[in-house]
């Protein structure tokens, strides 16, 4: 815009006035509540919304004293290492066996998103529906071949459950966005390596994964934003149960403070999970850009 | 890894047989509840599964003459159509001045979007609820668009920059040189240009206040309830029945199944935004 710098000129600072609204929602919607949030864990008690005078660490004592946080934050990374695994191992590699067998994939593309885009509330009721007793549809077929399980109510399957339904929905999504990605890779590579003898699982293993690595740890990135905060298959499901083995960081948070009413705690271990999540995702960014770095 | 010479007979037949049997495992437990929803009660309750009946609307009639149902199908339309135009209003001017105006400050500004985007929902709702309760906005629609917000904001800010660093700015020197403002050129020629990312904005914010759950569950009661707290409640009635929680399930999948089957393209980019830079 250097051409016109008259109209530059008059025209000084016109983005502030554009990025305003964005800049008060953001202050209003994030700041604030955080900042009481905030003071509700330094001034809040069992019994009241309003936080009070005299501020302290009370509550952060008598959630450490608790001894339930770090199960539940243990509980919370045994899911987003199974799920993320799961996900990302079995997205990308059947994004690799599609890219390799299915050049055209226009309508595969609609019923691989559509897990993704679906209400998790509805993929709670689906699951608990077809894992019901001997009689859901899940639990039928499997009890034909002989595996018999309460799966709701052994802790080790409850927790499987609960991986396996994040799994279900969302492998899709990534194996959609791995097939973007795969797109980048350059054909020449491809063709330099055959022409080596490279096989198509060799190539795939040493040339095309570290291609796109990057976008790989961006799909993981946002699955883990997701993933941290399941809520809506527990609460169906298990209510953090059977005894607390299925109670995740989420639910765990929800639980103490809209169930035990203990609003000081919560509104703590409120503060606990956005700093722990925001420090994840520091940590992600970091490892992406500098897997970018590495293959630029 | 695309066709540069054909596979062997043996490993495309194995190659199909995994991609069948991986397309049968994400579409049978949608399909199961799909014809769940239209059985009669009397197949339903059979403890053996059904594929094969003749299909019923009576679950979907039953739901709607359910007086307590049509008030959080409102509720859900109002919410979330509100939420999506809302957010585009905020987001198309703001996503504009980043992308063309040199901003020093919008290197902090996206980081704040970033981590509005990755914020924990249960980190909000909780101050949202103390809040909400000391100044009378609890059970309100307007409490759902508010906590809504930061997400959507920072969703489709982000959306919106990427797909309007992509459009040339000869476009607004052109106008600017026939002495268009700022915000004229936005409107007029910008944003037509830009129609394709404002669509999937605009679906990926209703998809998200449509999708809720957490939200609505604490922070609505009997007033502004949502359709996922209804299915939700239909669980602990008495006489459940799953024929009839499957029509609702259906029912609130069906604008999203829709959306996808027509917006499919946008709404993988909407769904990966924030991430890809």
């Amino acid at each position: 815009m250097t051409s016109i710098p008259r109209a530059e000129g008059r025209l000084r600072g016109w983005h502030l006035g554009f990025t305003f609204p964005l800049i008060a929602v953001l202050l209003a919607t994030t700041v604030l509540p955080l900042a009481y949030a905030l003071a509700l864990a330094l001034g809040g008690s069992d019994a009241s919304l309003v936080p009070q005078a005299p501020f302290g660490t009370g509550n952060v004592e008598a959630v450490l004293d608790r001894g339930d946080l770090w199960p539940a934050l243990w509980l919370a990374v045994v899911f987003l290492v199974g799920a993320l695994a799961f996900e990302l191992g079995l997205g990308v590699f059947t994004a690799l066996v599609l890219d390799r067998f299915v050049p055209n994939r226009n309508t595969l593309r609609v019923v691989l998103l559509w897990p993704a885009v679906l209400p998790p509330i509805a993929v709670a009721l689906v699951f608990k529906y077809i894992l019901q007793g001997d009689i859901g549809m899940l639990s039928y077929y499997l009890g034909l071949v002989g595996i018999h399980q309460e799966w709701l109510t052994q802790p080790s399957s409850a927790m499987a459950v609960i991986i396996g339904i994040d799994v279900w929905q969302y492998t899709p999504f990534v194996i959609l966005l791995t097939l973007a990605a795969l797109k980048s890779v350059p054909e020449e590579v491809l063709e330099a390596a055959q022409l080596d003898g490279a096989g198509w699982i060799r190539s795939a293993w040493s040339l095309v994964i570290p291609i796109i690595r990057p976008a790989v740890i961006a799909i993981a990135l946002l699955r883990f934003i997701d993933a941290i905060q399941v809520f809506p298959t527990i609460y169906v499901l298990t209510r953090g149960g059977p005894g607390s083995s299925t109670q995740l960081l989420t639910y765990y948070n929800f639980q103490v403070f809209f169930g035990q009413l203990q609003f000081g705690q919560g509104a703590a271990i409120a503060i606990f999970v956005v700093l722990f999540t925001l420090a994840c995702v520091t940590v992600f960014t970091r490892i992406q850009r500098r897997a970018e770095k590495a293959w630029a | 890894m695309r066709r540069a010479s054909r596979p062997h007979l043996a490993s495309r037949v194995a190659a199909y047989l995994y991609i069948t049997l991986v397309l049968a495992a994400f579409t049978l437990p949608t399909l199961y509840a799909l014809l769940t929803s239209l059985q009669p009660a009397s197949v339903s309750l059979n403890p053996v599964p059904q594929w094969i009946f003749t299909p019923t609307l009576d679950n979907f009639v039953s739901l709607f003459e359910d007086s307590s149902f049509l008030g959080p199908v409102l509720n859900s339309v109002q919410s979330s159509v509100a939420s999506a135009a809302l957010a585009l209003a905020i987001c198309a001017p703001a996503a504009y001045a980043l992308s063309r105006a040199n901003v020093s400050s919008s290197g902090v500004i996206g980081m704040w979007l970033l981590a509005a985007r990755a914020l924990p929902a249960i980190g909000l709702a909780i101050p949202a609820y103390a809040i909400f309760t000391r100044i009378g906005l609890s059970d309100t629609i307007v409490a759902l668009l508010l906590v809504y917000l930061p997400f959507n904001v920072a969703l489709a800010t982000i959306m919106l920059k990427v797909f309007i660093d992509g459009i040339p700015r000869e476009l607004d020197e052109a106008a600017a040189i026939d002495g268009a403002s700022p915000l004229r050129t936005m409107l007029q020629v910008v944003l037509p240009v830009a129609r394709p990312g404002l669509a999937s904005v605009t679906i990926m914010t209703f998809l998200f206040a449509w999708n809720n759950f957490l939200f609505p569950l604490v922070l609505t009661g009997s007033r502004s309830a949502t359709i996922p707290l209804v299915l939700q409640k239909f669980l602990g009635s008495y006489t459940l029945q799953w024929n009839q929680v499957m029509a609702g399930v259906v029912l609130l999948s069906l604008p999203l199944i829709v959306l996808g089957a027509v917006f499919g393209r946008s709404m993988v980019g909407g769904l990966a935004a924030g991430s890809v830079k």
